[in-house]
C-alpha cells in the first residue's frame, strides 16, 4: 500500500485540497514516518514531532557553509537564499542564542500588548475599506481587500515604516515568499532582486531611526547595525527580512481561516464577544484546527541515526514534521477533528513550531488574530460566504490563500 | 556562592520549549512540558550571560533574573 501512494502527488490534487483530513488521518495511524518519493520524511504524530523539535539541536544539523554547495546548489547563485541560510531559521546555538537575542529582548510580549490599541486601530481602518461594498450587497474578497492590508499595516506599524511606503513595500514579500516555497531559479531570480531592493530601502530606514529614533522596533534593533559590513548580508537585515516575510502573508491565511470557521460554524460566536481573552482561545483553536502548513520547505537534515515510531531512520535523513497532522493527533488533542475553543491545551498545537525555532512572532500573530476576528465579528455579525476559500494550487509545502469571496446575509 | 538566580513563573510559560531547547545547561521540562530551571534556579558564574538571554528571548515574559545577594 504505501509503496503505491504518492502522498506528494496526492497533496497536489485538487482532491486532497477539498479535504485533507483523511489523507493526514491516514499517514498519523498508517504510516506515520513517511518516506516521499523525493527522499525526505513526513513526521505525522504529535509526539514524535515534539521530540525532534525540543531536541533539535542535538538530532538536526544546522547546513554548513561548505556543505551548502552540494545540499543547497541554488543557494550558491541565489542571494535570497543565502539571506535565509544564514538566519537564526537554519542556525543552532550558540550562534542561534546570539540571533534570537539580538530580535528577542526588543520583540516582546509586552511591546505587542502595547500595540494592542494600534492592532484594534488598524482592524477598524481597514475594515472601514470594506463597509460600504458590504452593505450595498457587493461580494468582497476578504482575503485581499481586508486579511492582507490589515495584517501589512500591524507589521509596519510595529517595525515603524512609515505610512507612505507600505504600497510598494508589501507586494515585494509575495515574489519572496513564492520562490522560497517553490525552489523556482527565475522565480528566485526576481527574489534576489526583491531582497536587493528591501536590503536598500531598510539600511536608508535604518539610518534614520539612528538619527532620529523613536518608540518603534527598528529604532530599537538599529543599535545592531554593522557599518563595516555589506548590509544585506549583516544579521540586522536577516532578521528584518525573516520579519518582513513571515510578517503577514501567513497571518493573512489565519485570519481567512478564522473568517471561514466564523461563517461555517456560528454556534461558537460567543468565544468572540467575550473579551480578549475568550477572542484569544478561539484564535488559538483555529490556529490549531486549520489546515495551513503540511511541512516546511527547508530541508531538516539529522545529524545521528534514529528511530521514531518504531521506524530506524540513518543519519542523513531529512525530516519534516507534518505540521497539520501533528495538530489533529487524537493522543494530544481528543476528539481532534471537532473545533472547540474551550480545549485547555490548543496552544500546544504546532503552528507556530516549538523549541529553539518557536517562531519569533507566535505572540503577535495571535493577537492579530484574536482582535482582528473578533473586530471583524462585532462591525458584521452577518458575514457569510460567497464561494469557496481558495488555496494557491501552486504551492504545497503550505496552503497560502489566495480568494475568499465574503457577502452580508439578508434577512 | 551563586549571586544570580533564574525565577519561571509557571503560570505564565506556554512550554515553547525555546528556553529549555537553547539553554539546556539552564532549562529542562517537568512532566507537564513546563520549564523548570536547574539547580534550583542558581546560576553558575559562568552561566549569568546566558541566563540573561533567556530572559531576554522568553516569548512568554515567564523568566526572570534576580540577584540573590548571597
Amino acid at each position: 500500500m504505501t509503496d503505491q501512494l504518492d502522498v506528494l502527488a496526492q497533496f497536489a490534487s485538487p482532491q486532497f485540497r477539498n479535504d485533507p483530513v483523511p489523507l493526514l488521518r491516514w499517514l498519523r495511524e498508517n504510516d506515520p514516518v513517511y518516506r516521499t518519493t523525493k527522499g525526505f520524511y513526513l513526521i505525522s504524530r504529535w509526539a514524535d514531532v515534539s521530540w525532534l523539535s525540543d531536541n533539535s539541536q542535538d538530532l538536526i544539523l544546522r547546513p554548513e557553509r561548505d556543505r551548502m554547495t552540494t545540499e543547497f546548489p541554488v543557494a550558491v547563485r541565489h542571494k535570497s537564499m543565502q539571506v535565509m541560510l544564514s538566519s537564526m531559521v537554519m542556525s543552532n546555538p550558540p550562534e542561534h542564542t546570539r540571533l534570537r537575542r539580538s530580535i528577542g529582548r526588543d520583540f516582546t510580549p509586552r511591546r505587542v500588548d502595547g500595540l494592542r490599541d494600534q492592532i484594534a486601530h488598524v482592524a477598524g481602518r481597514t475594515l472601514d475599506t470594506i463597509a460600504e461594498q458590504l452593505s450595498d450587497g457587493a461580494i468582497v474578497d476578504l482575503h485581499h481587500a481586508w486579511s492582507l492590508p490589515m495584517t501589512a499595516q500591524v507589521i509596519s506599524e510595529l517595525l515603524g515604516v512609515p505610512e507612505s511606503d507600505r504600497g510598494w513595500l508589501g507586494p515585494l514579500i509575495r515574489d519572496i515568499s513564492d520562490a522560497m516555497a517553490s525552489g523556482d531559479e527565475t522565480k528566485m531570480t526576481v527574489a534576489d532582486e526583491r531582497t536587493a531592493a528591501l536590503a536598500e530601502y531598510f539600511e536608508s530606514l535604518v539610518a534614520q531611526k539612528l538619527a532620529s529614533p523613536s518608540e518603534d522596533l527598528l529604532t530599537a534593533v538599529a543599535c545592531h547595525y554593522q557599518p563595516d559590513v555589506p548590509f544585506v548580508d549583516s544579521d540586522l537585515f536577516g532578521i528584518l527580512w525573516l520579519l518582513w516575510l513571515a510578517g503577514f502573508e501567513s497571518s493573512a491565511t489565519m485570519l481567512d481561516h478564522g473568517a471561514l470557521t466564523m461563517v461555517s460554524l456560528p454556534g461558537h460566536m460567543h468565544w468572540l464577544r467575550g473579551g480578549y481573552e475568550k477572542s484569544l482561545a478561539f484564535a488559538d483553536e483555529v490556529l490549531r484546527h486549520c489546515v495551513v502548513e503540511l511541512f516546511t520547505p527547508i530541508p531538516r537534515i539529522a545529524a545521528q541515526g534514529l528511530e521514531i515510531s518504531g521506524v530506524s531512520i540513518p543519519a542523513g535523513s531529512d525530516l519534516r514534521p507534518l505540521v497539520a497532522s501533528a495538530n489533529r493527533d487524537p493522543e494530544k488533542f481528543p476528539d481532534p477533528d471537532r473545533f472547540d475553543p474551550s480545549r485547555d491545551n490548543a496552544v500546544e498545537a504546532f503552528t507556530f513550531g516549538q523549541g529553539l525555532h518557536r517562531c519569533l512572532g507566535a505572540f503577535l500573530a495571535r493577537a492579530e488574530l484574536a482582535i482582528g476576528l473578533s473586530m471583524l465579528h462585532a462591525r458584521f455579525p452577518a458575514l457569510a460566504a460567497a464561494g469557496e476559500l481558495a488555496m494557491d494550487p501552486e504551492i504545497v509545502t503550505t496552503r497560502m490563500t489566495r480568494f475568499f469571496p465574503v457577502v452580508l446575509e439578508r434577512h | 556562592m551563586h549571586p544570580h538566580q533564574v525565577v519561571l513563573d509557571r503560570d505564565r510559560c506556554v512550554g515553547s520549549g525555546l528556553c529549555a531547547a537553547s539553554m539546556p545547561e539552564l532549562f529542562e521540562f517537568d512532566d507537564n512540558r513546563v520549564s523548570t530551571p536547574r539547580n534550583g534556579g542558581h546560576v553558575a558564574a559562568d552561566l549569568t550571560d546566558l541566563a540573561t538571554a533567556a530572559a531576554e528571548i522568553c516569548q512568554a515574559n515567564a523568566i526572570t533574573l534576580k540577584l540573590t545577594g548571597a
